[in-house]
């Protein structure tokens, strides 16, 4: 086997490796686990860059093995995977720094931090999944994986929170299981194809095909939070803050939301799924989402428990993108998964330091915090005017793209729906950036928060500021050759086989 | 010379605003403020036309300068020059000068950027920039009435911005790129009105002015200068470089903007002349002002030719009005201290902007407004109107200086320093020398005393009839005047809703909307809220500030 052929295989063991390894660390050996989290990261950030070069230069990196005649496990680098894989990597690295820093003392490090590479190693496999059947093998072992790091805390209101994950996650993976069974039925081959393989039988089976998108959807949409099968996203955010981080930003949600574009684009193909007419639905109810989230995110005093629900609003700007039919949605809609991924995990490693230095969980408490830490607040008001989709962060591109994308699609309502969504997200940001910068702080502090020369160890102020600084990046320099939105007009261009797209 | 120069003029402010991160420089971070203009005023005067593409920048940038960002950013530079000298005096509380310099220079570079911007994302860039910056500059004095005011003009910069953004996105799919729209381009009749009222929120065009007698009164002198000055022009700018003018329909929707800017215009006025507080009266003179402008919009866009050179009379006036009105509210600092000036100089000094704004024989208001008459001459009653407009400013302006002599009253017992002094006598100068400035080079001083002297001379007859007749303590109508209605809608919603639930109690008790109901927060969201923001012990903190 070449190196080309293995190399997706180390990516994936540079993760399953440190998992194994640090489930039979002693507890204290605090030195030994950090270096090794380190290097799994540190190692999987080079071997993705070999392989984004190589895919840049249309290499074809494949590993295919069969488990049961006619059917195989396949991992496949394409432009949409690197995608996805190089977000998964460079935001696991930041988490893992994050999560040393805020864990340090706490009980269970070991289990924890072995189920956190074992989540990201579900979620590498699932981006590198060349079919539905891989795909479906991560997506229920992410499943697994992240419900130790729900209930990491061990309460009963963990338990609960993790006990009502397993209900929704376990029975959307149903769903999705008896989709691609019922697929695979149909056409004996469940490969991710560019363009689709389902129009041939689109005469055919219009009503099964039409069922299997909604069940597969269905499926998805649990764990891309899609209303009505929300309900675990905000409960989950009991779990520690990484874990809240790494799961809104990259993990779960975005597995679900990846799976739907997978789906869109590869399963079915655009046009296919435009010939079917399960976009309209599909695109309303994404809008639905993106609406019902942020009005119920209005009304949380809990500040994790608001950001959870702007999750459920924003990773729905990613159904929206894909559902619309044309190139320039579809981009909108892909370098949201970057964008929203970016601009999350600064919010929630926000939160994590307010939690951890002031011991300030709801909004009300937050006045005048800018003042007692101005780094993390500066990361948190870059991050919630990226959400509001305020140039020059990236939330403002993805919109400009997913408006564009619509008005191009004649369906103007949609820009509706982006201003409402934007209306609303100032509504239930800027009232914190207002409290954190402009109201008068509390001189007593809760606990044991003391004047220091830092605000916060640097483990936990680095993060939300790199992640921060991405996001500004993204939107900033969107235009140049490397910014995620350039390579997502490479993967849309060959999506729709067409020369590189303008705005 | 190099194009990329352009790239200093909103760079410059926005890295000095980067030395905010740095403890050592927060402190003395203010005293760059007047440096931070030079980029912009010597672009101005030295670069010649033309634009540099960034592709790497946002969706694809381009900065350039051209006839009507040349005089925008020679104003702009000029007025945000002389408020940044004046701020360093004036504000002098060692803990909010290093707040209060972030915020302008912030709200710099966003103003000075979106007059080189000549595309969409980077202009809606400057302009988000400009916008949420001014925030931080209405509420600094924190107390009860600034932290209404901004949130009224937050909620309102909201609305404006995503109106905009929709505006934007419609334009650029109807002319398939991100540049500006060339003046022939035809986007659909509910773009253009998204454009309009995405800027208009900036340019205080009715209705959408609640906000400009609440804000610009609220935040500091030097900060309200530039607020009616130079950003409510960002509006302007807007109108001027994307609706297209010569769009095949601009001609249906020329009469309308004419009739809004004219009502503006009086409207301002009226409303204006009822307040108490000196800077409401000069907001209420910006709205009046800004309806002028809106008119000569309304002109351009009824205009079957050479609409270039209207735009250029719209861009003298908006240049005249900008140091005109900056020079006012710096005077207001000013009239909070016993005069060490000469008298003759002194109320020279006060009464000359007044004067030219008025449209006084021989100065640059003559000027600038002889240059909107010719404008719309081929309208009927045009010039009249525009002449009894004059008579609505020489009230307003006698308001002001009413209301200003109260303040002397009781002013401060040290004179004014030169940090002070200087700033507002060279926007003075500059308003007073206006007529000879090569700015103005282009248009001849109209001919005809008369007609600039009878709307004053009326004006001073009305003004000495009615105005000792209005209190000087409570205002005949509260600034913000439409305000409270525009609550209306949420109130009775919320009234008959919770009449419904009065009467289903017994069987429905869960019917009554609770205090968190979207209604009752919206209607909370515009109204004053008591012990917010400093408490009593600081309420004073105001006058410390202006003395």
């Amino acid at each position: 086997m070449s190196w080309d052929d293995s190399l997706l295989l180390w990516i994936l063991s540079s993760s399953l490796a440190p998992a194994v390894w640090i489930l039979f660390l002693k507890e204290d050996s605090h030195r030994l686990r950090t270096t090794i989290n380190l290097a799994g990261a540190l190692a999987k950030v080079a071997l993705v860059a070999v392989m984004v070069h190589g895919v840049l230069n249309e290499q074809r990196f494949e590993y295919r093995v069969s488990v049961l005649p006619k059917l195989d496990l396949v991992l496949e680098a394409d432009a949409m995977a690197v995608l996805f894989v190089s977000l998964s990597t460079i935001l696991w690295l930041v988490t893992t720094v994050y999560a040393i820093g805020y864990l340090e003392g706490s009980p269970h490090r070991s289990r924890f931090f072995a189920f956190f590479s074992l989540c990201v190693f579900s979620t590498v496999g699932l981006a590198l999944s060349g079919n539905l059947f891989t795909f479906l093998v991560f997506y229920e072992l992410l499943t697994i994986s992240t419900y130790p790091l729900v209930v990491h805390r061990g309460t009963a209101k963990s338990l609960r929170a993790g006990a009502s994950y397993l209900t929704f996650t376990m029975t959307g993976g149903l769903l999705l299981l008896l989709g691609v069974a019922w697929l695979r039925t149909l056409t004996g081959s469940v490969e991710f194809t560019q363009g689709g393989l389902l129009m041939p039988l689109v005469e055919q089976h219009r009503g099964a095909l039409v069922a299997i998108f909604w069940l597969l959807i269905a499926g998805l949409g649990v764990k891309a939070a899609l209303v009505p099968v929300h309900g675990w996203l905000p409960r989950a955010m009991v779990a520690p803050a990484p874990v809240s981080a790494l799961l809104h930003a990259v993990a779960v949600v975005k597995a679900g939301a990846f799976g739907i574009v997978r789906v869109i684009y590869d399963v079915y193909g655009v046009k296919t799924v435009a010939a079917l007419g399960v976009g309209a639905p599909l695109a309303i109810l994404a809008s639905v989402t993106i609406i019902y989230g942020s009005v119920r995110a209005l009304y949380q005093d809990d500040l994790k428990k608001r950001l959870a629900f702007s999750t459920v609003s924003q990773v729905s700007y990613i159904v929206l993108g894909a559902a619309i039919f044309g190139p320039v949605a579809a981009i909108g809609g892909l370098v949201h998964l970057v964008h929203q991924g970016l601009m999350k995990i600064t919010l929630f490693f926000c939160a994590g330091n307010y939690a951890e230095r002031l011991h300030i969980h709801r909004i009300s408490e937050m006045d005048g915090s800018g003042r007692k830490m101005p780094g993390t607040s500066v990361a948190f008001t870059l991050g919630a005017f990226g959400m509001i989709g305020v140039p020059p962060m990236a939330g403002f591109v993805s919109k400009w793209f997913i408006g564009s994308g619509a008005l191009a699609a004649g369906w103007p309502w949609v820009v509706g729906v982006l201003i409402a969504s934007s209306v609303l997200n100032a509504a239930y940001f800027l009232p914190i950036l207002r409290r954190l910068w402009f109201a008068p702080g509390s001189h007593h502090h809760h606990g044991g928060a003391h004047k220091s020369a830092t605000e916060i160890h640097w483990m936990l102020l680095a993060p939300p500021l790199i992640t921060a600084a991405l996001a500004l990046g993204a939107g900033l320099f969107a235009g140049a050759p490397f910014s995620p939105l350039a390579w997502c007009r490479l993967i849309a261009a060959r999506e729709y086989g067409l020369p590189l797209i303008e705005p | 010379m190099n194009l990329s120069l352009i790239l200093l003029i909103p760079a410059t402010p926005l890295l000095l605003a980067l030395g905010s991160l740095l403890p050592a420089m927060r402190q003395r971070l203010i005293l760059s403020l007047p440096f931070a203009a030079l980029p912009a005023l010597g672009a101005a005067l030295f670069l010649s036309d033309g634009a540099v593409a960034l592709d790497w920048f946002l969706l694809g940038a381009q900065l350039g300068i051209d006839s009507v960002g040349r005089v925008f950013l020679l104003f702009t530079g000029v007025l945000w020059l002389a408020a940044g000298w004046y701020a360093n005096d004036y504000i002098h509380d060692a803990d909010r000068r290093p707040g209060y310099a972030l915020f302008h220079l912030l709200a710099m570079s966003g103003n000075l950027g979106l007059i080189v911007a000549q595309d969409m994302a980077s202009f809606f860039l400057f302009f988000a920039l400009m916008s949420f910056a001014s925030y931080g500059l209405v509420i600094h004095n924190r107390d009860e009435e600034a932290m209404r005011a901004g949130r009224v003009y937050l909620t309102l910069v909201v609305a404006g911005e995503v109106i905009l953004f929709a505006g934007l996105q419609r334009l650029a799919a109807a002319t398939g790129e991100l540049g500006l729209p060339s003046m022939s381009a035809s986007p659909d009749l509910l773009t253009c009105v998204l454009l309009f009222v995405g800027f208009g929120v900036k340019a205080g065009a009715l209705p959408l002015h609640i906000w400009l007698p609440l804000a610009h009164p609220a935040a500091p002198a030097p900060a309200s200068a530039v607020l009616s000055g130079a950003m409510i022009k960002a509006g302007l700018i807007g109108w001027l470089r994307f609706l297209p003018n010569a769009h095949p329909e601009a001609m249906t929707w020329g009469e309308p903007v004419v009739w809004l800017g004219l009502t503006a215009t009086f409207f301002g006025a009226l409303v204006g002349c009822c307040q108490t507080n000196a800077k409401s009266v000069l907001a209420y003179s910006s709205i009046s002002q800004m309806g002028l402008m809106t008119a000569g919009l309304g002109v351009c866009f009824l205009a079957d030719q050479d609409r270039g050179a209207l735009v250029a009379m719209i861009c003298l006036f908006a240049a005249h009005h900008a140091l005109a009105k900056g020079a006012l509210f710096l005077s207001v600092g000013i009239m909070a201290h016993r005069p060490r000036l000469p008298r003759a100089v002194y109320w020279g000094a006060l009464l000359a902007p007044a004067l030219t704004l008025a449209g006084a024989p021989f100065t640059g208001g003559a000027l600038a407004k002889g240059a909107l008459k010719m404008a719309g001459q081929s309208m009927g009653g045009w010039k009249t109107l525009l002449a009894l407009s004059g008579v609505g400013t020489t009230l307003l302006m006698l308001r002001f200086i009413q209301l200003g002599r109260r303040m002397a009253a009781d002013a401060h017992p040290a004179p004014a320093g030169p940090g002070k002094w200087l700033p507002w006598m060279l926007l003075v100068l500059l308003v007073t020398l206006f007529p000879v400035l090569p700015l103005a080079g282009a248009v001849a001083q109209p001919a005809g005393w008369w007609s600039k002297v009878w709307p004053i001379m009326v004006g001073l007859g009305m003004g000495a009839i009615l105005l000792p007749r209005l209190s000087s303590e409570r205002p005949l109508v509260q600034p913000g005047d439409l305000l409270g209605w525009m609550l209306f809608p949420f109130r009775m919603t919320r009234h008959c809703w919770d009449g419904v639930g009065q009467f289903l109690r017994p069987h429905w008790v869960a019917f009554r909307w609770g205090r968190r109901h979207w209604t009752r927060r919206a209607s909370r969201l515009w109204s004053p809220s008591p012990g917010e923001g400093l408490s009593p012990r600081d309420s004073n903190h105001r006058e410390r500030l202006q003395t």
